[in-house]
């Protein structure tokens, strides 16, 4: 049995919500003040963004690592992409289904908590693979490995919303939504089961949490922000394919949410924007892109265990606790 | 092609499975790790093999496969020791130890692609082109060393784990490490033999395979099967990653010729996770590694 994971890494409601409001504030001002090629990665890191965050509170929050996260994405995408050119229903409708034919398809997979620890984790890999293959081969249905184009402009009542500003507008409102939707359910009497299941399963069941019922509710929870997101990516391509969700891209999920701290959505936030951002700088490098990641994950598992928003809380606690209690230090 | 022959692939392919599920097994054992870079190993090894033939070729294919064996066996205590055991030791969380097997896995697969190049190469060697007729069917004549080589391995473990003192020792800290401990055994000296011992049997998994396929940095992706291999066999237990490993190989031969070849990893997996449904222990129970 190993050690339960380390405490979420911001605890305070307080300093969640201040954190929260400055990781938004960077989100929405910076792509517009930079401008550009920047409105389009960041709409893309939004999008990714909603679906870490689904990821983070599964991962983070309840301890429960799935390894297929990313399946839910395309299962979003593919259904986004279909409803609004098949049957030609507006976005906004399609992104809700999308989001939950995603959360049907994660409360299915959600069936296999039964399993344990191992178990379940490799069940959650196989399940994205099977994805995979789904939309690689189920040809009549997502187009193969051509994808499915032509996707209808992003439009949103009758507002054109297409271009890259209007397009990262959508985006980051869905990522605003989503976080402060998961904030504060993560303040709440759910989020606080979620966390002790988290911490220590069987504690968590000695105290009268239905486990099974919980487990089952954070994963679909976290299913649903990913299909959700996953209605975004057929607008910022142009194109969905199933090389976006290769289980290449369910570890990259992972390691957005482990850089930027373990249990922290302001951190999920972090992680995502400096996975999408640093590859942009390397260019020359884009063929070693998971090299650059593999090291990434490395090095933060063994000098930032807690991630950005841990160590950085941790500092920022250090800090505090010199300031006010000078006097027990000295003792 | 006839059923026999058609067995006969499925249960020589499944022995590759099989081999890397043994690998996940053994450190799953001694460690409770589960060790997602496992099947990199095989990779690894299989570029190892490479690299011996191209320095030296005509090489007989026994002398490469133990050279690829000690090479990898090497790699994997360095990185047992480097990067796993400090960890372990600081009391990382199992999802933590998950992620730093899966950056270790990315960093081996693309690591190798920097190395040898992102083309698949081929082995060199009159082997890979030996045919054996089975009741009139061409098989590879790979198939039947691949057969040998799993018989005795399973001979070689049984005798290790069950009459060495190293085995009984390794078995020792996987049952209750502090208690091993007390008696005398060194836990990290087992747990790095741990890994050597499943790394080297990933790379011969990895030698064995590479004549009859192309060997390149992407090839662990056949290994992912593996951890359904070791998933329904029981994980944990060598005689499952086995028994597991030989019906995958079975299962997906017959399921993709039933369904349609491309779905061949669905049906793996698939099968997988209904034996898990049915078995949630997998089909041997959780063993202990004899």
């Amino acid at each position: 049995m190993s050690p339960p994971t380390p405490i979420p890494a911001d605890a305070r409601p307080r300093q969640q919500w201040l954190l929260a409001a400055l990781v938004l504030g960077c989100v929405w001002i910076l792509p517009y003040a930079l401008g550009g090629f920047w409105l389009y990665l960041g709409a893309i890191i939004a999008c990714y963004a909603v679906a870490a965050l689904g990821l983070q509170i599964m991962v983070g929050l309840a301890g429960q690592l799935s390894l297929g996260h990313i399946a839910f994405v395309g299962i979003g995408a593919y259904t986004g992409a279909l409803l609004e050119k098949e049957l030609g229903l507006p976005f906004l409708i399609a992104s809700i289904g999308a989001a939950l034919l995603a959360g049907f398809f994660g409360l299915l997979m959600a069936q296999l908590i039964r399993l344990s620890g191992v178990y379940f984790k490799i069940a959650t890999f196989g399940f994205g693979i099977i994805c995979y293959q789904l939309m690689h081969n189920w040809k009549s249905v997502t187009g193969g490995s051509f994808g499915i184009s032509g996707i209808p402009p992003l439009e949103i009542l009758g507002v054109d919303f297409s271009a890259p500003s209007g397009m990262f507008a959508i985006a980051a409102s869905f990522l605003t939504i989503t976080y402060l939707l998961f904030l504060r359910m993560t303040n709440s009497r759910v989020g606080r089961a979620f966390q002790a299941l988290g911490q220590n399963e069987i504690a968590a069941r000695s105290i009268g949490i239905p486990v099974e019922r919980y487990k089952m509710a954070v994963i679909t929870l976290g299913c649903i922000a990913a299909g959700w997101a996953g209605a975004l990516i057929p607008h910022i391509y142009q194109y969905v394919s199933p090389e976006n969700f290769t289980w290449h891209e369910s570890l990259v999920l992972l390691i957005m949410i482990t850089i930027g701290g373990h249990g922290s959505l302001a951190g999920a936030v972090i992680g995502t924007a400096l996975l999408i951002i640093i590859p942009e700088y390397l260019r020359d490098l884009a063929e070693y892109k998971m090299l650059v990641y593999g090291l990434l994950l490395i090095v933060s598992m063994t000098l930032l265990p807690r991630g950005i928003a841990g160590t950085g809380k941790a500092l920022f606690d250090r800090f505090r606790a010199k300031e006010l209690q000078p006097v027990q230090e000295a003792a | 092609m006839s059923l026999l022959a058609q067995l006969f692939s499925g249960i020589a392919i499944g022995c590759i499975y099989g081999l890397v599920a043994i690998g996940f097994s053994m450190i799953y054992r001694a460690m409770g790790l589960v060790n997602f870079a496992q099947a990199e190993f095989m990779m690894i090894g299989a570029f190892f093999g490479y690299s011996v033939l191209t320095a030296m070729p005509g090489m007989p294919f026994l002398a490469v496969l133990v050279i690829a064996c000690v090479g990898t066996a090497v790699l994997g205590a360095i990185l047992e020791r480097i990067a796993f055991r400090p960890a372990i030791r600081r009391g990382a969380s199992d999802i933590y130890l998950v992620l730093l097997t899966l950056g270790i896995g990315m960093v081996l697969s693309n690591g190798a692609r920097l190395i040898w190049g992102a083309n698949p190469v081929v082995y060199q060697i009159p082997l890979a082109h030996d045919i054996t007729r089975l009741a009139g069917y061409p098989l590879p004549t790979m198939y039947f060393y691949i057969l040998a080589f799993m018989v005795l391995l399973l001979i070689a473990l049984q005798w290790f784990f069950t009459r060495s003192w190293t085995g009984l020792a390794l078995r020792a800290v996987a049952e209750d490490r502090k208690t091993a401990q007390l008696m005398g055994v060194e836990a990290g000296f087992a747990s790095s033999f741990s890994f050597a011992i499943a790394s080297a049997i990933g790379a011969a998994a990895g030698v064995l395979y590479a004549p009859i396929i192309y060997v390149s940095f992407d090839m662990g992706a056949v290994g992912i099967k593996a951890f359904a291999a070791a998933v329904m066999g029981g994980f944990g237990s060598i005689a499952g990653a086995v028994v597991g490993g030989v019906g995958l190989g079975v299962a997906e031969m017959v399921g993709g010729q039933l369904l349609a070849p491309e779905y061949q990893d669905s049906v793996a997996f698939a099968v997988m996770i209904l034996v898990l449904l049915l078995r949630p222990n997998g089909l041997i129970g959780k063993g202990i590694a004899k």
